[in-house]
């Protein structure tokens, strides 16, 4: 599935809240076609990874590049448009908005009428509850279908890289399995998929390869496959 | 099933035991409409208007005040109570026994307060309560015990009037109270009236005299006012009478809602056939009526209302067609106003005109502050900042004392000021010049408070205003702008090609100006930044994350904020031709951000209709100069009360707030559902759990 060029790759990142040391030098590369997801327990700096990928939380040290080129220290918006995107963490979809604008403020930083209109159509295909309710407000959905907009939305971006945080939280189980169901349909479709997520068997259940975040560090990186038979992982994972 | 039922009577037993009885909610409602006839009296609002003709010989507006008070403490004490936001019906009989009971109570407040003014001096507390309000108008000019009795009797009488007006039908009462309210507002409003009817050519002797209505008047308004009213609100069948009720008979039946369109012609022909009765009622008093002017009236008003009928019939009969006439439907609507724009400063008067100036630059500054705070979402507390900067930027400019002109004078407390032969520059060239500097003032006070949200955001810009009011009134900056002096004979545009010095032309000029500023924000609304800003208004955050930059945007929006309202400076510096720093008080910020949040936050026509409530009234009702802010006060809690979204909300934000009641009641039904599933299904279980 991967061609092996690194399209995302962080190296000895540092990120920091104040005095508070939140990430302490992590390294990682995700490469064109992957799905590699990043686990780790409450507070192990997760979410400020994907923060500091995006710039929306500086990094103290180390570089991040997206095929190659530094990012780090750039503004949000010019990384987003080198094709980095994120659904946020609860979806945090502009609630007042109709899923209209929603799916339009993701493609906020293109000009390509063309490609916006198909990448809205691929959107609707993918999640056809959408097209029903496209003049509904967004915060009148129900929680499966706002998760669905999430995704709707940042795939308007037409990212290289998609960045998910937590995207089974607060979903019922059925829904939870539809969600990884659709993360699988949206990788083959071309799209590199980088996820942070709390439930470990699901990730694993779809990612080529993952790795562990524990206390601002990368406790272990390996392949899906052997992380999930690692009895280090479960360790890693539950203990401390 | 049975349950279900009982235990609804039994809610709604519940309910109406926790309403009270009518006695208790007269008793509540005469108390609040005891203490607000004495808080009238207390203020002074009786005695100041006892001289004002309403209908002369037979009303003054001072007693008009309290016993307006009266019938409407009677009507609200006769609502409906709710409960838990439901409404409990209330019985005809308990209507009228709370009418009774609150007036009674208000009466006796009202009676009491009497007997212990004239027992003990209170004059110190009260200082506009004089004798004559309680010796004579509240005791209708008799003894205090005698008076204190009349006051019962006549407030039971029109808490009672109150009352039964709920037990009219709706469409009954709206005439009635119409009719009321015109009478009392052509009575009131005598002066500008006048003007206006005098440049019409109109004869007024038959309608006003010593400066209120004639009886005749008063009875011709009431009756026009009901007509009127009473067309308005059958209108919809007006409309299916006159669209051929043969054809719907046949088809669907119900009354068509009608469009703006239709509502708009209609308005024209109601208002021409209002002019027309007007005219006939003069005829038959007596006096000269133009029997042309009549004619036409009748023949405009008629034609009106027929072609409202038609488009109706054809929207029912091609129903295709609609959507397409709705949408011109808008643009003959902003047509139509446009043409009561231009030709209402003709007929006004100068004094309505300048109002009406004035009205235009807190549209102006409206339109702006609604891009940063509407659109944006920034709330801006020194809006007044961009006023100040525009109004002095073209003041310098322009005026025949600008320090750019007078070297060396108008030095602070010189007195002696030199005026030039020539201002700096014309208005026409200054123009772009003070939108560039508004711009840059934009960027400037903008730029420091990029990361700053909300409650922070509010109190910087707050001090940004004071400030820029704090440095032009400096001693320091007194050599160039004046000091507390200000910058003096600031020219009109052009005066040789068509004179803007009159208010009646620069109304046009501002016009002109407010229309571009309602074009480029409406457009902006839907544009990409419009959709950019209502993303960032709700998650900064994530607008972000989604490659919105705030930087820029947040930018932008405070740089066309200040573009439009320092082109709003600008003519207010013409339209006094002197401006001091006393102009540009906080009060100025506080009024449009009232103005738009009134109308509607991020709503055009609600910045419009903002801005003329609360500074077009006023000006108005410049008689009622004194109690401006207590009409103020209550104009905006009764709004913010019965229309929290603004007068005319935003479609967004009309969502924003009803959907919220809608999921509320989806709530509350799924509950009831729930319940109901539960009680007819398992009754046993139920039992057993219990």
């Amino acid at each position: 599935m991967s061609d092996g060029a690194a399209v995302l790759e962080l190296e000895e990142v540092h990120a920091a809240y104040g005095a508070v040391l939140v990430l302490n030098g992590i390294s990682l590369e995700v490469r064109r076609g992957e799905i590699v997801c990043l686990l780790g327990p409450n507070a192990a700096g997760k979410t400020t990874t994907l923060r500091a990928i995006l710039g929306l939380t500086a990094p103290t040290a180390g570089e991040i590049r997206v095929e190659g080129d530094r990012v780090d220290g750039l503004p949000t918006p010019r990384i987003v448009a080198k094709g980095i995107t994120m659904v946020p963490e609860n979806r945090r979809l502009f609630a007042k908005m109709s899923v209209r604008e929603n799916l339009e403020i993701g493609a906020q930083l293109r000009s390509d009428d063309a490609g916006i209109k198909r990448d809205q159509d691929r959107v609707l295909e993918l999640f056809p509850r959408l097209s029903e309710r496209l003049s509904q407000k967004a915060g009148t959905l129900s929680g499966g279908e706002q998760q669905m907009l999430a995704i709707g939305r940042a795939l308007m971006a037409s990212p290289k890289v998609l960045l998910m945080d937590e995207p089974s939280m607060g979903l019922a189980p059925i829904l939870v399995e539809q969600v990884f169901k659709t993360i699988r349909e949206i990788n083959e479709q071309g799209t590199t998929i980088f996820l942070v997520e709390q439930n470990a068997k699901m990730a694993l259940s779809i990612a080529n390869r993952g790795y562990i975040l524990r206390g601002g560090e990368i406790v272990l990186a390996d392949t899906a496959q052997n992380l999930r038979d690692s009895a280090q992982m479960q360790e890693a994972y539950l203990g401390g | 099933m049975a349950t279900v039922t009982e235990t609804a009577a039994a809610i709604a037993r519940r309910r109406a035991a926790r309403a009270g009885s009518a006695a208790r909610r007269g008793l509540r409602g005469g108390l609040l409409g005891g203490v607000i006839v004495i808080y009238l009296a207390a203020v002074g609002l009786v005695e100041r208007f006892n001289g004002t003709n309403v209908i002369t010989g037979v009303i003054t507006l001072g007693p008009i005040f309290f016993l307006a008070a009266m019938l409407l403490t009677g009507y609200l004490a006769s609502r409906d109570p709710k409960v838990d936001g439901q409404v409990v019906p209330v019985t005809a009989r308990d209507r009228l026994m709370a009418g009774l009971v609150a007036g009674a109570v208000t009466g006796v407040v009202v009676g009491a307060f009497i007997l212990l003014f004239n027992a003990v001096n209170i004059r110190d507390i009260f200082v506009s309560l004089s004798p004559i309000v309680l010796g004579d108008i509240l005791t209708f000019g008799q003894e205090p015990a005698v008076g204190a009795l009349l006051q019962v009797g006549v407030a039971v009488l029109l808490a009672v009037a109150g009352a039964s007006l709920r037990l009219l039908n709706p469409a009954n009462r709206k005439p009635f109270v119409a009719g009321l309210a015109t009478l009392l507002i052509v009575g009131v409003m005598e002066r500008l009236l006048r003007v206006m009817l005098d440049t019409l050519g109109l004869e007024t002797a038959w309608l006003y005299r010593r400066g209120g209505l004639t009886t005749t008047g008063a009875i011709a308004m009431f009756a026009v006012g009901a007509v009127v009213s009473y067309l308005a609100t059958h209108r919809a069948a007006i409309f299916q009478r006159l669209a051929g009720e043969r054809r719907i008979g046949g088809g669907d039946g119900g009354a068509l809602p009608p469009s703006t369109q239709e509502n708009l012609a209609f308005g024209l022909g109601l208002a021409s056939l209002g002019l027309s009765g007007f005219l006939a009622v003069q005829g038959l008093v007596g006096e000269p009526a133009s029997g042309g002017l009549l004619i036409l009236a009748l023949v405009i008003g008629l034609l009106a209302i027929g072609v409202a009928a038609v488009t109706v019939r054809k929207r029912t009969g091609g129903s295709a067609r609609g959507s397409v006439r709705a949408g011109r439907a808008g643009i003959g609507f902003f047509a139509a106003i446009a043409g009561v724009f231009v030709i209402v400063p003709l007929i006004v008067g100068v004094f309505l005109s300048h109002a009406m100036v004035t009205v235009g630059i807190y549209v102006l500054l409206g339109l702006g502050l609604n891009i940063v705070v509407g659109y944006a979402g920034l709330l801006d507390l020194g809006y007044v900042a961009f006023f100040a900067v525009g109004a002095y930027s073209m003041a310098l400019f322009t005026a025949l004392q600008s320090s750019l002109v007078t070297e060396g004078v108008g030095e602070f407390g010189s007195g002696s000021q030199v005026a030039a032969e020539q201002p700096w520059t014309d208005f026409w060239v200054a123009l772009p010049m003070v939108i560039v500097i508004a711009v840059v003032a934009g960027v400037v006070i903008g730029a420091p408070v990029l990361r700053l949200r909300g409650d922070y955001l509010a109190i910087v810009t707050l001090g940004f205003g004071e400030i820029v009011r704090v440095i032009v009134r400096s001693d320091w900056a007194a050599p160039f702008l004046g000091g507390s002096q200000g910058i003096k004979q600031i020219q009109p545009p052009a005066p040789d090609v068509f004179d803007f010095g009159s208010p009646q032309n620069l109304y046009y000029l501002v016009l002109v100006f407010i229309l571009l500023a309602i074009y480029v924000s409406w457009r902006l609304q839907y544009s990409r930044v419009g959709r950019a800003w209502a993303a960032m208004r709700e998650d900064e955050d994530v607008a972000e994350a989604m490659g919105v930059s705030v930087i820029k945007y947040k930018l932008l929006a405070f740089a066309m904020g200040a573009a439009v309202g320092c082109l709003s400076g600008a003519f207010f510096a013409v339209q006094l031709s002197v401006i001091t720093p006393d102009s540009f008080e906080l009060l100025v910020s506080i009024t449009v951000l009232a103005a738009i949040i009134l109308g509607g936050l991020g709503s055009i026509p609600g910045v419009i209709i903002g801005a003329v409530v609360l500074v077009g009234l006023p000006e108005v009702l410049r008689d009622f100069a004194e109690y401006r802010l207590l009409f103020y006060g209550a104009i905006l809690v009764g709004i913010m009360i019965l229309r929290p979204e603004g007068l005319i909300a935003s479609a967004r934000r009309r969502r924003e707030l009803h959907e919220r009641n809608i999921e509320a009641r989806f709530a509350g039904e799924y509950a009831a559902g729930e319940a109901e599933a539960a009680l007819t299904a398992a009754p046993g279980e139920a039992k057993q759990e219990t």
